[in-house]
């Protein structure tokens, strides 16, 4: 049976009495495009640093695709961990070189290598220009450009669209996308944004205060036995949103321009009569489809 | 893992910062200025103390390449390109955070650390080289071909053994506080530190042999050749009327092989942002 491309046991990290990680377990199967989600500050990068061996931690157990040695287990990985860094007074193509280098690849490989990796994040036009001079987006995207020289198995990005405008985000995330559907690469993503990693992960983690909230295959966790979410509409919403907060049974979830979207274990029949008791006509109710952040509120509330 | 690899990566990097090309340009005028000087000196007619410079300035080729490196050792001299580039090497690209994309790929810590060291090595032999190149072959034209070249030869390769001391310690230290600024500013104060402190033990050694002192102190006070001061310019001992002497090579040596550990063990643990 082919090795786990990540497995992580009993995973603890503590910044004095405070555990930014805590026994954090996790499985990514070959061929996964794995979303690690969490809160601000849920202890996402944490985790990630001491999956690359960036940081120590003070228990637990990383093993990558049957490697346990940090040195060992970076071996055929790229990683994009926060915003990239680079060299700023070097080219693209000379920060890509220095990092070739780095990574084993010399002479004639590593320049074929460099000029696929720039080809394929499409910036081999400007791989010549000092780096000083790329936009964010640029600087992101030669961060996967550096994090897939030599072919890796596996890729991890920390927050890759982070600062990105609308069309940054989706450049990398068509990039992403491509990459484990074309290169057939394993990802493992952490990211706040629960629509990107709906849009793009086949399986997910959730992270708050360290703790694993929630795992699963994405279908899975979308279809889970939770309660089904409405969108309710009343031409008071101030009467609807203060009987909503007073209801033990209906829970509010989030209040947007076209209505209120709510939580209960109710029928649709049921929740109307319910609000109609309470005083308050609804002009419009209608049962949603569950998001990933509907799974995500319910993991960390 | 190939260092050989790691030591080109760092080269690369090393060599087309601004700072190491100046440094280059820095040597090269050095190299060039003092046979030039010590011409202008010998033939300038001017008296000093009553008596003419030429008595007081020789004119050999190899002296002027013993001067050019008398004055490179200056704690503003090309010794600081070295304290600055060894600063930038480490504590910069911790605080750059270039350093982590580095330790993302599969090498070990202190291979990165010895690619450093060999990176600013080179440079160093390569400013060294440039510097005697270019003034033996202006002192050679200028001067003439006399002198104890030998000497000055084996001097310029022991200047590199003392710099590699000097980059051992700017190591240490950006590891430890993670800033090029704080690096350099730690830097000029532990040398300066080290200066009077070396001032001092002369002063006080000659002193206390003219008072009733214990041996143990009076021995004591006669270590000033193990301060870095001292050691940093052992390379000079191998010169007639020099100073310094084995003791000090030892020292830089120890000095360098003690901050190469201090850097590996703080390395091996380091937290990388």
């Amino acid at each position: 049976m082919e090795a786990a491309a990540l497995e992580v046991r009993q995973l603890t990290r503590s910044y004095g009495s405070r555990k930014a990680v805590d026994a954090l377990d996790l499985t990514v199967q070959v061929g996964d495009v794995y979303g690690f989600l969490g809160p601000n500050g849920a202890g996402k990068t944490t985790a990630m640093r001491c999956i690359l061996g960036l940081i120590p931690y003070d228990a637990g157990d990383v093993v990558m695709f049957g490697e346990t040695d940090p040195v060992e287990r970076r071996r055929g990985v790229g990683a994009v961990v926060e915003t990239p860094a680079f060299h700023g007074w070097m080219s693209g193509i000379d920060n890509l070189k220095q990092a070739a280098w780095y990574g084993g690849l010399a002479g004639r490989t590593a320049d074929d290598e460099i000029a696929r990796v720039l080809d394929r994040v499409g910036l081999t036009e400007r791989g010549k220009d000092s780096t000083r001079g790329y936009s964010l987006g640029m600087k992101q995207r030669l961060g996967i450009a550096r994090a897939l020289l030599g072919k890796p198995r596996m890729l991890f990005l920390d927050e890759p669209t982070n600062g990105l405008d609308p069309a940054g985000m989706k450049e990398v995330r068509d990039l992403v996308r491509s990459l484990a559907i074309h290169d057939r690469i394993t990802v493992f993503i952490s990211s706040h944004l629960l629509a990107e990693v709906q849009s793009i992960c086949n399986r997910v983690a959730i992270l708050q205060h360290g703790k694993l909230r929630a795992e699963g295959q994405v279908a899975d966790l979308l279809a889970s036995t939770g309660d089904p979410v409405y969108l309710v509409q009343a031409d008071d919403s101030a009467a609807l949103k203060a009987l909503v907060e007073a209801s033990e049974i209906v829970r509010l979830l989030t209040e947007e321009n076209v209505g209120m979207r709510v939580q209960t274990a109710l029928s649709g029949g049921e929740l109307n009569a319910l609000l109609h008791a309470g005083g308050v006509s609804l002009s419009g109710l209608a049962r949603e489809q569950r998001s990933l952040e509907d799974v995500f509120m319910e993991a960390v509330q | 893992m190939k260092l050989h690899l790691l030591v080109m990566a760092e080269f690369l990097k090393l060599f087309s910062r601004i700072s190491a090309k100046l440094g280059l340009l820095a040597s090269l005028a050095l190299g060039l200025a003092m046979p030039l000087l010590a011409l202008l000196l010998v033939n300038s007619g001017l008296t000093v103390n009553g008596a003419e410079a030429q008595n007081y300035f020789s004119s050999t080729p190899n002296d002027a390449l013993v001067n050019a490196l008398y004055v490179r050792s200056f704690p503003v001299g090309i010794r600081a390109f070295l304290v600055i580039l060894g600063a930038q090497a480490v504590a910069g690209e911790l605080a750059s955070r270039t350093l982590r994309e580095d330790l993302l790929r599969p090498v070990p810590r202190w291979a990165v650390v010895v690619a450093k060291l060999a990176a600013l090595l080179m440079w160093d032999a390569v400013s060294l080289g440039v510097m005697f190149g270019a003034g033996a072959l202006i002192g050679v034209v200028a001067l003439g071909t006399d002198g104890a070249w030998m000497a000055t030869i084996l001097a310029y390769f022991l200047a590199l053994v003392c710099d590699a001391g000097i980059i051992a310690i700017v190591l240490a230290t950006g590891v430890a506080t993670r800033s090029t600024v704080a690096t350099i500013a730690a830097l000029i104060v532990f040398f300066v530190l080290d200066k009077m402190l070396g001032w001092a033990m002369v002063i006080a050694s000659t002193a206390a042999m003219m008072f009733t002192t214990s041996e143990v102190v009076v021995r004591l006070l006669n270590q000033w050749p193990l301060l870095p001061s001292a050691a940093f310019a052992s390379w000079a001992f191998v010169l007639p009327d020099a100073t310094v002497n084995w003791v000090s090579v030892w020292s830089a040596l120890l000095i360098t092989a003690s901050s190469l550990l201090f850097t590996l063990l703080w390395i091996r643990r380091m937290e990388v942002p």
